[in-house]
């Protein structure tokens, strides 16, 4: 029988390429993500939402903050939700929302990296197609998109910018970031 | 090209794959094989606008019907597909 340990999808990739003086690189740990899509009575949906989380979920690719998650808008009626709880959290987001949506835990397909400082933003405009200025990407918008043929779920937190990517291709993220970022001195926090 | 997602807003046509012309509609079973032939093989080439299925694959994975003029690729609409 092989053991298998939590690693997170980051794990040894993450090495600071310099001073963390133009952006930063972090991995936040004991993540949990799933994914949500709202059965058809979508009124019991959006009322057990308000029930259980104190949130409108309106459709559109927008983010949704409450204390404990993080509601992304990625789909027609589908949502990813991120938040605190690890390995749990899907599970306690399936029995919340239990016969009004349907819940998939993505905790191990996705890997979250948190992108901050002054050239966060300098750094994604060289594989995200998506003007992330502040004019034409709001406080509270997503994008799913890719970077160099990787997908990736982009929106924003205090100076900078959270991604969530295939978990089987961090390696690659991490070529192409650590490269890209390279010239503003990636730092890894 | 950008194509407008109804979901998602304006994005590069990098994140979308093709599929082509909207308007073959499958024949019913009991259709005879030239019916079967045209909506396989037959396709219209117009000059001008015209209506064709796109999958917004790396984002919100809806399919669409783009009315997109063939002349300049300017794109003139997007919609969702009817299921
Ligand atoms: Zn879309």
């Amino acid at each position: 029988m092989v053991d298998l340990a939590a690693r997170s999808a980051f794990d040894g990739l993450l090495l600071p390429i310099g001073t963390g003086q133009g952006v930063t690189v972090h991995e936040p740990a004991g993540l949990g993500v799933a994914t949500i899509l709202a059965g058809p009575d979508r009124a019991a949906f959006a009322a057990r939402v308000r029930d259980m989380f104190a949130a409108t979920l309106s459709s559109g690719s927008m983010h949704i903050a409450t204390p404990a998650i993080s509601f992304l808008g990625t789909s027609r009626n589908v949502w990813l939700a991120v938040g605190a709880g690890g390995s749990t959290f899907a599970a306690d987001l399936a029995r919340s929302l239990a016969g009004v949506g349907e819940v998939a835990d993505q905790s191990g397909a996705y890997g979250i990296l948190d992108l901050t400082g002054p050239n966060a933003m300098a750094v994604l405009a060289k594989g995200l197609p998506i003007d992330l200025d502040s004019s034409a990407f709001a406080e509270d918008a997503v994008a799913v998109s890719h970077i160099e043929h990787i997908g990736v779920i982009v929106w924003r937190i205090p100076g900078g910018f959270r991604l969530a990517t295939p978990r089987s291709s961090a390696a690659s993220f991490w070529h192409w970031l650590s490269a890209s970022a390279a010239e503003y001195e990636l730092g890894v926090a | 090209m950008r194509i407008p997602c109804p979901f998602c807003g304006p994005r590069d046509l990098s994140e979308f794959a093709y599929l082509g012309d909207a308007a073959p509609v499958r024949p019913a079973e009991t259709s005879d094989a030239t019916a079967v032939f045209d909506y396989v093989y037959l396709r219209a080439n117009p000059a001008g606008p015209h209506r064709e299925r796109w999958y917004h694959a790396s984002g919100c994975r809806l399919w669409l019907t783009v009315t997109r003029d063939t002349r300049t690729h300017e794109v003139l609409f997007a919609e969702e597909a009817a299921p």
